[in-house]
């Protein structure tokens, strides 16, 4: 019984650092020259990957009580790894100063960005944000954490592809024909 | 008589601008914007969660920060989200449209969390003290690592609202 426990308390505290491990983190500085708005960058981490940024300084909501602004950064990710991931990004801009002109974060709202898939997070700035015209560069951190291992099978399910399916297909010799 | 007499005044005004244009080689400066902005870099030091700092413009005072880590909650509840509180004090004569910036940094200068609000309504009404949250719901797990943070205020007199032209569109 108590040999029993222990290995209960050894597997929960396995599944914790795992999943506590698999949190990963990426940050990098771009200086701020986008064209038509876009920008190529690549921050990545556990195969997931930003690599591009499109600003768009917006402007502000008029008729609205609260005048929020619309400028936003669109942020575009892939997840090229084999594993699941919860993704978040951040995204600071300053000015030449240094001084923080913009800040903002997106991420995998519920579930998971599927292995192989892509996804845009729009990062709104509606608050601080009207010296974005003075961007001088930026920071981006990409932060994600793969799917736990001890939610997915162990081992991986197997495609179907024509050369496996012919190669496990059961064959019967073709009998030869004997003269009678 | 008079109208003439104005009339090569404004002449004459008119043609020292162009003169002064030329000579300095710059067009003349637009009005000022209205708004304010102030950024500046704290050390992370907060005892139970609360760090007291001084950031204002005008009359407008950040004080107080407070930082809420997330409480995890086990099995399948959600856990709550870390957020930095700022207290806010208008001690102005008049309404501000208030935002809020943050950027959380390790010792190494990367990003640990970043975020922006505004005070609860958007503005805050002279001689009110509010409050401003800012959320980290997607990047915050490395929190613990942070050494320093950088605080933005930007402030516009709430009844400037012609004043705001910032249609632009992306560069």
């Amino acid at each position: 019984m108590r040999a029993r426990r222990v290995l209960g308390a050894a597997c929960v505290a396995a599944v914790l650092a795992v999943s506590a491990a698999s949190a990963q983190v990426a940050t990098k500085k771009y200086d701020w020259h986008p064209e038509n708005g876009a920008q190529d960058i690549d921050v990545q981490t556990d195969k997931v990957v930003v690599s591009n940024v499109l600003w768009d300084m917006g402007g502000t909501m008029k008729g609205t009580p609260l005048r929020k602004s619309s400028a936003n950064v669109r942020v575009r990710i892939d997840n090229n790894g084999s594993q699941d991931a919860e993704v978040g990004v951040a995204v600071v801009v300053f000015d030449a100063e240094g001084n923080v002109v913009a800040a903002g974060s997106n991420g995998t709202k519920w579930g998971f960005l599927n292995k192989g898939d892509r996804t845009y997070y729009n990062i709104d700035f509606p608050y601080v944000y009207r010296r974005l015209d003075q961007a001088a560069n930026f920071m981006v951190t990409l932060e994600t954490r793969v799917k736990s291992s001890s939610k997915s099978s162990s081992t991986p399910s197997k495609k179907w592809t024509p050369s496996a399916a012919t190669s496990e297909v059961e064959t019967e010799p073709i009998p030869t024909p004997r003269p009678q | 008589m008079r109208v003439r007499s104005w009339l090569a005044a404004a002449g004459i005004a008119g043609i020292a601008g162009i003169a002064a244009a030329r000579v300095t080689g710059q067009p003349a400066p637009p009005p000022a914007s209205p708004f304010q902005q102030v950024s500046q870099k704290f050390d992370y030091k907060p005892v139970k969660q609360i760090q007291a700092i001084q950031l204002g413009l005008e009359k407008i005072q950040v004080r107080q920060i407070v930082f809420a880590p997330a409480s995890e909650a086990g099995g399948k509840q959600r856990h709550s989200v870390p957020e930095a509180v700022l207290s806010i004090d208008n001690d102005g004569p008049t309404t501000e449209v208030i935002g809020v910036a943050i950027a959380i940094f390790d010792a190494d200068g990367n990003l640990l969390a970043a975020g922006c609000a505004g005070a609860r309504q958007g503005w805050l009404a002279a001689g009110e003290k509010g409050t401003a949250s800012i959320r980290f719901p997607f990047v915050y797990r490395s929190l613990d690592k942070a050494k320093t943070f950088q605080l933005t205020l930007e402030i516009l007199p709430k009844s400037s609202r012609g004043a705001e032209a910032e249609g632009t569109a992306a560069r």
